[in-house]
């Protein structure tokens, strides 16, 4: 296997870990405060302090 | 009776620079509350020409001149201190210092109607009661003046004992006054209303009347009214209000909006297209074979370019639901279906929250808290979702585009474009229907009189409407460029590996196909089919349709990677995937397997199915929470997937008897 495709796979490994993670982790946050659940693309719900 | 209880504990008890002060914002509906609030703060809150915009406590802070905090409180709208609903008693818990989170607030500014100050007034005595310090603001004096009133401002406050200060708050007009006003608040002391001496003095009937009697004996002093005559506002009202035309120029409307939306977008769609298109092919050039490049094509611009092609019609469609809102069309539109709602067993209050699902469900679940009865306002939460909100659009749009021809019918309308308006109206029926049934069957109640104020027409503001369309709209961006991203990533590497050995004399589209299918996502695909076959569907829609149930708009991005990664260019264009989807085959029997009796049917399952998890928690909570509440959202996402799989198998199975394979 060349550097160059080692190169790739190993970008790729990290930019899919880094996407699946903030999955979770954004799932985790709805599913703890349902107040901010809002992200239908109409931002009512979108805290305005 | 309330106690009189003076000058105010908290008055006096600011001082600028040293701590925060805090104003609350009340008054009837849709006087201008939220308009002002944003002048105070210079926030962006959501306004609208219509009752029940606000149904939440919005808070902003603004710094005053001499360097002290003020914060504001906006609060639904209220007619009385008597709650009749959950968004007045918020007003209401809010005044009083009975709402948990919230200290009572330092100074109330009740905001009046200029043009119908009575009912403002009434509120004013019943603030005043609560003793503390007060600022009454006289809002849309200009329209008032146009009307031909003249108000007796000095009068007032002689009466009143209070500031009174007139604004337009859509043009900042007055607002320094305001902000100078509670600055002083410190000086303001309770307010000593002469109608506590009118009431002394032994005014007859019970307490409300009292006030009423005062109030209409003050305006009778201060305001002078030109003789009732017929403005263009009535004029109009005669036409859209009409017991014929008016339903004829609600559905012209309709019609007019969806055309629009098909027609209008289309141009920069193409462009947005292009962009998209241009940003692929760069990808490919500059980056080498490998799987990175695959990842960047086909996941990351295949299915986030595709989600962003549909922007312009986003923001063409709440631009219509925002001229709808602000000109006064849409307390109309609530009035003239009241008939037919009562019939459903909806209350005509109900409208206004269903037609706001057009944009969203999860705020027009939240309007739902203008409806005082519990059985009402359940029954309308449990419908809301059927109303196609804007993350149908792009699923609706590629599937249209791919199965119905672009032709003319009765050389105006645009065969696509009807498609998609008869795509809305089904998802209205069915919200109708399915309460109707509610109603009879699990939330029966009396349905009570509607009453709903008809705001004066007015040309819709271009500020106000470009704030609203652009939080919309930003908001759907910002969505695709992080949820349906890092999704679209995860199933690119979902459909990439484990990676398929490409054996010698293997086609190269064969190949392609070869590694989908045996793919971590094909074999799940592959699992799931069975459960769609009844409908025509197969194993890539079953994907599409599985991954679809956390949000929508998954649906373009998953079919544009799939389908992406099944040819070998892959510039995947939202136009372009319509013809893939169109030309797609199943590779084994070489069978169409996207025919447009399979697309007609998929867009009867996304018009009846519950695909948003906001949804599904925003209904939870403002169905009570807690058990009920989750039994409430399991019982609404369960009857919508029933109604989505019959309604498609129904079209799947009598197109085939008809003849459409």
């Amino acid at each position: 296997m060349s550097t160059g495709l080692l190169i790739q796979l190993a970008m790729v490994a990290l930019i899919v870990v880094s996407a699946a993670a903030y999955l979770v982790r954004r799932a985790a946050r709805a599913a703890r405060d349902r107040d901010a659940a809002c992200n239908c693309g109409c931002g009512t719900l979108r805290e305005r302090r | 009776m309330k106690v009189w209880q003076g000058a105010s504990a908290s008055a006096g008890a600011y001082a600028p620079g040293r701590r925060t002060l805090r104003v609350a914002l009340v008054g009837n509906s849709n006087t201008g509350k939220s308009t002002l609030f944003n002048a105070l703060t210079g926030l962006r809150q959501h306004v609208a020409n219509f009752p029940g915009t606000t149904v939440e406590r919005v808070e902003g802070t603004y710094r005053s001149e001499d360097g002290g905090r003020v914060t504001v409180l906006d609060l639904p709208g209220c007619m009385s201190l008597t709650p009749g609903s959950p968004d007045e008693a918020i007003a209401v818990d809010a005044l009083t210092g009975t709402m948990h989170d919230v200290g009572r607030p330092d100074v109330v500014v009740v905001v009046v109607n200029a043009q119908a100050p009575e009912r403002g007034l009434f509120l004013v005595t019943q603030v005043a009661d609560l003793g503390l310090p007060m600022v009454v603001v006289l809002n849309q004096v200009d329209a008032a003046e146009r009307a031909g009133m003249r108000i007796n401002i000095p009068e007032l406050i002689h009466e009143l004992g209070i500031v009174v200060i007139p604004t337009v708050a859509t043009r900042r007009t007055g607002i320094e006054a305001v902000r100078r006003s509670l600055e002083h608040a410190a000086e303001l002391t309770a307010p000593t209303l002469r109608w506590r001496t009118y009431q002394a003095a032994g005014g007859s009937g019970d307490d409300t009347a009292q006030r009423y009697a005062w109030v209409h004996d003050l305006v009778e002093r201060a305001v002078t009214r030109p003789p009732a005559r017929r403005t263009w506002s009535h004029r109009l009202d005669a036409l859209v209000l009409h017991a014929v035309a008016g339903p004829l120029v609600f559905v012209a409307v309709m019609a007019v909006m969806f055309q629009a939306i098909f027609s209008w977008a289309q141009p920069v769609m193409d462009g947005m297209s292009a962009l998209v298109n241009g940003a692929g092919a760069l990808a490919t050039r500059s980056l080498p074979e490998g799987p990175l490049r695959s990842l960047i094509g086909d996941g990351v611009i295949a299915g986030v370019g595709n989600v962003v092609v549909f922007v312009p019609q986003i923001a063409l469609l709440f631009l219509f639901i925002g001229v709808l809102e602000d000109s006064g069309y849409m307390a109309r539109a609530a009035f003239l279906m009241d008939r037919f709602m009562r019939r459903v067993g909806l209350p005509g209050k109900a409208f206004i929250p269903m037609l706001s699902g057009f944009a969203c469900g999860v705020p027009a679940i939240m309007a739902t808290r203008t409806i005082e009865d519990r059985s009402d306002r359940l029954a309308t939460i449990m419908v809301i979702p059927l109303i196609s909100c804007s993350a149908r659009l792009p699923v609706y749009t590629l599937l249209v585009a791919a199965s119905i021809p672009a032709i003319t019918v009765a050389g105006v309308f645009e065969l696509r474009g009807l498609t998609m308006l008869a795509l809305y109206l089904l998802g209205t029926i069915a919200a109708f229907a399915v309460a109707a049934l509610f109603r009879r069957v699990l939330l029966r109640a009396p349905v009570r009189p509607f009453l709903i104020e008809l705001p004066a027409y007015h040309v819709p503001r271009p500020r106000a409407l470009l704030i609203s369309v652009w939080h919309r709209t930003s908001e759907f961006i910002k969505r695709a460029g992080t949820v349906i991203l890092a999704f679209s990533v995860v199933l690119w590497a979902l459909a990439s590996y484990p990676r398929h050995t490409r054996s010698a004399g293997e086609a190269p589209a064969v190949a392609r196909e070869q590694q989908l299918s045996q793919s971590v996502l094909g074999r799940v695909g592959h699992a799931l089919e069975p459960a769609v076959r009844p409908l025509g569907y197969d194993w890539k829609l079953a994907i599409s349709i599985a991954a679809s149930f956390g949000a929508r708009e998954t649906f373009v991005s998953t079919m544009a990677t799939l389908n992406g990664m099944a040819t070998d260019d892959n510039n995947a264009t939202s136009v372009a995937l319509a013809d893939r989807l169109r030309e797609s085959r199943d590779a084994r029997t070489g069978a169409m397997s996207f025919t447009p009796l399979v697309a007609v049917s998929l867009m009867v399952f996304y018009v009846f199915a519950l695909m948003c998890s906001s949804t599904v928690a925003v209904t939870m909570r403002e169905a009570g929470g807690g058990r009920a509440g989750a039994g409430w959202a399991a019982l609404q996402f369960g009857y919508m997937l029933a109604l989505a799989y019959g309604g498609a198998w129904l079209v799947y199975r009598v197109g085939q008897a008809m003849g459409f394979a």
